[in-house]
């Protein structure tokens, strides 16, 4: 039996250098990260959101405040409203893995500008349903300093929290605006990669997967 | 990409989103019809399990995390372990509040 002094190397050490140990971009692994640390801003809030509603002996019922629905004069319809809201940003969600799908596979530049703009639809839809539901909320006399419906917390945690949500849709929306631009004007061609895209994908699913978390916390719970 | 693995991929991403409306319906059906007499307990423990299956949908599938090197995985997932707790402590904190505030002292 021969004694041997070094190992042969048959699988590459990943961490020694020249190579990505997770098999992805510099770029998109930031985003990752990125992602991470919003996603404790996010928790910080929801977390003081459950903090300060288990101190409250009453609490509004969410069927009770949240029943309006546009165009509809005095709707008692609970929750409606906020679900077609979830359908439009699940949608839009789906559209985006739909154009950074063709972006990776096909690199179709049509097919990632068309499913990119519906994404795009589907963010400023959903940011419209956003402000008529403020806007209807604050003329029933939710606001951030009382609340008709029970405690003032509700309100301002309310605005506060779907506020922080809505201004991650808005840049969003404005970064994919960009990212269209640059597919349709032929950027990404030439790159010979649409990476971009996926990053933008992953903000845009993070945008979506607070708002699964919203949505259970204050309609839901 | 190969044609078929493409097909795969695009067919994937649809039954994803099949599954995450079907699981959205179901939970506000739940909402809007379970008895107002029963425990809320039980609900809000459905609600929470749907939400953290829909979170696991959309970062598995649509964030694509499921598919990359399990190291990468592991350095997203494991951090969150903290957040559960950071939810937990602060329950048990505001439970705490309430107490405090309802008792005589």
């Amino acid at each position: 039996m021969e004694a041997t002094l070094t190992a042969p190397t048959t699988t590459k050490n990943s961490w020694n250098g020249g190579v990505s140990p997770f098999k992805v971009s510099w770029g998109k692994l930031m985003m990752w990260y990125f992602l991470l640390g919003d996603s404790f801003s996010f928790a910080s809030f929801l977390v003081t959101y459950g903090a300060l509603r288990f101190s409250y002996d009453s609490w509004p019922v969410p069927n009770e405040v949240f029943k309006s629905f546009p165009f509809v004069e005095h709707a008692n319809w609970p929750l409606m409203f906020v679900s077609l809201m979830t359908f439009i940003l699940i949608m839009s969600s789906v559209t985006m893995v739909l154009a950074v799908h063709y972006g990776n596979a096909e690199k179709d530049k049509k097919k990632v500008a068309m499913w990119l703009f519906f994404t795009i639809i589907g963010g400023i839809a959903f940011l419209s349903c956003q402000a008529w539901e403020w806007t209807h909320l604050i003329g029933e006399g939710m606001v951030m300093t009382s609340n008709p419906f029970g405690a003032t917390a509700f309100g301002w945690l309310f605005f506060c929290i779907t506020g922080f949500h809505g201004f991650h849709v808005l840049t969003g929306v404005i970064i994919n605006c960009i990212v269209l631009s640059n597919v349709t004007s032929g950027v990404y061609d030439r790159k010979g990669s649409y990476e971009m895209v996926e990053k933008c994908g992953l903000y845009w699913h993070f945008v979506d997967l607070v708002w699964v978390f919203v949505f259970m916390a204050f309609y839901l719970l | 990409m190969s044609a078929e693995a493409h097909g795969n991929m695009v067919k994937l991403i649809w039954r994803t989103f099949w599954i995450m409306l079907i699981l959205t319906i179901v939970e506000v059906v739940a909402a809007i019809f379970y008895p107002h007499d029963m425990n809320r307990m039980p609900l809000n423990i459905f609600f929470i399990v749907m939400s953290l299956t829909k979170a696991f949908y959309i970062v598995g599938t649509f964030m694509h995390l499921k598919f990359e090197v399990k190291h990468l995985i592991i350095t997203i997932l494991v951090p969150l372990i903290l957040l559960l707790y950071t939810i937990c402590i602060f329950l048990a904190e505001g439970s705490s509040w309430l107490n405090m505030k309802n008792t005589i002292w």
